[in-house]
């Protein structure tokens, strides 16, 4: 899992900061459709690539925001979570997913 | 290119079983499971050599009592796992079939059988890709088209090694495997699509998986048609099978008890005495006791013992009671509450014993079971519907529908004193990645070895080695300079696949990896195939004449029952004795004869009986219609050949 220095999990999935859970809930549903490598049987080795790195970020924000939820209660502030992974994220970026 | 007219071929999905297997296919909007060339739906999961030919199927349990070292099944219990696996060694005293180290680092086992006065030995990855086989020809016959792709169901709780050598099984058979996919999740989609899913609001199933070897436990989260595994656990040595042996053990107990002799060595005794401990327990699932009786075990001792279903319960009450453990662990690392479970739903043909029903339903405070699907064929047809989703076959519904597979262990490397860091999350949403940095220890060292594990134990030596990897040729500079970014990829298949590039020059050709699972190399999976498509052949060959067989060995029971369901009144005690006379004649013929025969022999024979049947008198004829011809085609055909005579 990784995300991107200075973007919300919000951001990733392209909701509103502190939306419910209802709306994070169908985005990340419309976006998992499009990119799981399921849907993405036959394309060429670059776009499955392409699709799995999408879907990984997606999914990462989904359950950074359903793990708040479950920690925190309701949503108080828009921090963007801390990653760990430096290593995730210079991978991500060098494949010009930012 | 193919061409563009290319040949309809479907895509398939199996649940390759450890005792049965079973196909299913999406077609017309509706998925199908396809029954097999003796009208089965499910297939057992066994091979065998005989003097002549390989059996696969039917044809190969029927035969095991009288070819027991040449008769190999439970496959599924040795693929992916070393000879040295505690688990192997346990099971080698139950088989009667031989199985081998094959002697390599390696250590994989390998199963001999003798054919054609030659000993031979095979992979398990082997003898699953001949039921997959047999699996593919079932489909193809009747779609009428070739199979080519196939999915393909393994235990939620398979590791690594595993699904990669279950996949390797269906690339020997021919078989592009589109996905392996967990069987618990193959059975949510089966009883979401019974359910209509595509509702907005979120439901929680439990899946209970228990099969013929294997056991899993899977919690989903079901809306507008996304099934998301939220966790599961289970046991990947635990079924049908582990209650037959507590029944056969039992029963040689009491054997040696009443005629202080002992039948375990007896192969053909033990045998015997399996499948009736086998029926027994079938039994004791809708009756309350029943006998156990085998004429002849063992020195021409009969045997015969009385079994309740209290005492069986009994029996196997340590391993029902080891099967709730992955439940609470399931429901805990899910994060819900049991009473978030809306329908618990049950697979696998083990979850027909009452007590296994009772103890779930009590766990969950006497909440009804979900027993609309059927438990034998619900993960061929859930696999069926992912076949259709990912070829991009299917309706509208069907091609709506998403899959969030997980992977069952945690991933990890080993790092200083033995301990593991873990990389992956068990219950992470597959696919998935993760990367790591790794540097040198020494200046100008060149090469980095990572050894990699799978398990929840905080040492590696308490977890399950999946491979070392090394990293080879690493540009020469001082200790700690280099930068080597590993990523492991989970894929949706739930196999594990590491890349790795040096971060400074980020070429990745620049750092290799020697791959060390201890899998199948391409070049064996294609060695296999040569010898798959071998005994293809001589199967072609030897699949007439063991079709027309069969189909007269059909007859002859017809015949028999034919005869016996007539009354005195309607054939003549000379009548009678002559057609049983007929029909013993035309059996010896068949043991004896028989077994050099051909289609053609076969058929005469068929025909031969027919006729002496026609030229009976009209009388009895007409009362055998029902009994011998299926249908008035087959009736007016026979009337035909009567006035020939």
């Amino acid at each position: 899992m990784g995300f991107i220095p200075g973007r919300s999990p919000y951001e990733i999935l392209g909701v509103p900061e502190g939306s419910g859970m209802a709306v994070v809930r169908k985005r990340f549903f419309r976006e998992a459709r499009r990119w799981h490598p399921d849907k993405h049987q036959g394309d060429s080795e670059e776009e499955i690539e392409n699709a799995h790195l999408r879907f990984v970020q997606i999914h990462a924000a989904y359950q950074a925001i359903l793990r708040e939820g479950i920690l925190e209660g309701p949503r108080q502030q828009a921090d963007a979570p801390t990653f760990e992974n430096e290593a995730f994220q210079r991978w991500t970026r060098e494949r010009h997913l930012e | 290119m193919q061409p563009a007219s290319e040949e309809k071929s479907y895509a398939v999905g199996i649940d390759l079983g450890t005792t049965y297997s079973c196909v299913g296919v999406y077609k017309d909007g509706e998925v199908q499971i396809i029954a097999n060339d003796q009208g089965n739906r499910t297939t057992p999961s066994y091979v065998a050599w005989t003097e002549q030919e390989r059996l696969l199927g039917d044809a190969a349990k029927n035969q095991v009592a009288s070819n027991p070292t040449n008769t190999v099944f439970d496959a599924k219990r040795l693929i992916g796992r070393r000879f040295d696996d505690p688990i192997v060694q346990a099971d080698l005293k139950l088989w009667p079939f031989k199985v081998v180290s094959d002697g390599t680092k390696d250590d994989k086992p390998l199963i001999e059988i003798f054919y054609q006065g030659v000993a031979k030995k095979f992979h398990p990855e082997e003898i699953s890709s001949m039921i997959l086989t047999k699996m593919k020809q079932t489909a193809e016959a009747y779609l009428g088209h070739r199979v080519r792709e196939a999915v393909i169901t393994v235990p939620a709780y398979f590791n690594d090694a595993q699904r990669q050598a279950t996949k390797d099984a269906g690339e020997i058979a021919g078989l592009r495997v589109l996905r392996i996919v967990n069987e618990p999740t193959a059975a949510a989609i089966a009883y979401g699509l019974d359910k209509s899913t595509s509702a907005q609001k979120e439901t929680h199933i439990l899946v209970f998986d228990m099969g013929g070897g294997t056991f899993d436990v899977s919690v989903l989260a079901i809306q507008e048609s996304v099934f998301e595994v939220k966790a599961t656990a289970g046991d990947p040595h635990l079924g049908g099978e582990d209650f037959d042996n507590r029944i056969l053990s039992h029963c040689i107990a009491d054997f040696r008890r009443k005629y202080q002799s002992d039948p375990t060595r007896n192969q053909r005794a033990v045998r015997r005495l399996r499948t009736q401990c086998e029926r027994a327990k079938r039994l004791l699932s809708t009756q309350t006791s029943v006998t156990i009786e085998v004429d002849s075990l063992h020195e021409g001792n009969d045997f015969s013992i009385r079994l309740s279903r209290a005492k069986f319960e009994e029996l196997c009450l340590d391993y029902f009671k080891k099967a709730m453990e992955p439940v609470e662990q399931c429901l805990k690392d899910s994060n819900l509450p049991q009473k978030a479970i809306s329908d618990i739903v049950m697979v696998g043909g083990s979850t027909r014993i009452p007590k296994v029903q009772e103890l779930i339903k009590a766990f969950f405070h006497g909440k009804e079971l979900c027993k609309s699907i059927n438990p034998d064929e619900a993960v061929a047809y859930g696999a069926a519907v992912q076949a259709a989703i990912v070829s991009g076959h299917g309706s509208e519904e069907v091609q709506n529908m998403l899959l969030l597979d997980v992977a069952p262990l945690s991933l990890g490397i080993e790092t200083a004193g033995g301990m593991m860091q873990v990389l992956i999350e068990r219950n992470s949403t597959v696919s998935t990645s993760k990367s790591q940095d790794f540097t040198t220890f020494e200046d100008y060292q060149d090469h980095v070895d990572i050894s990699v594990y799978e398990g929840e134990r905080a040492m590696v030596k308490d977890n399950n080695f999946l491979g070392k990897f090394t990293l080879k040729d690493i540009p020469k500079s001082l200790r700690g300079v280099p930068k080597i970014q590993v990523t492991f990829t989970i894929d949706t298949n739930g196999i594990l696949q590491v890349s790795a590039e040096d971060a400074k020059s980020n070429k990745k050709s620049e750092i290799q990896i020697a791959n060390e699972k201890g899998r199948l190399t391409q070049n064996d999976i294609q060695k296999m195939l040569q010898e798959a498509e071998k005994y293809k052949g001589e199967d072609e060959i030897s699949k007439g004449d063991m079709l027309a067989k069969e189909e007269l060995k059909v007859y002859f029971q017809r015949f028999d029952k034919g005869i016996q369901d007539l009354d005195a009144s309607k054939l003549q005690e000379q009548d009678r004795e002559r057609l049983e006379k007929k029909l013993a004649d035309a059996y010896h013929w068949l043991e004896h004869d028989g077994l050099k025969a051909g289609k053609p022999e076969f058929e005469a024979k068929q025909k031969e009986l027919q006729a002496v049947m026609n030229t009976e008198t009209w009388t009895f004829a007409g009362h055998l219609h029902s009994a011998l011809y299926r249908n008035d085609w087959e009736w007016r055909a026979a009337l035909l050949v009567c006035r020939e005579f």
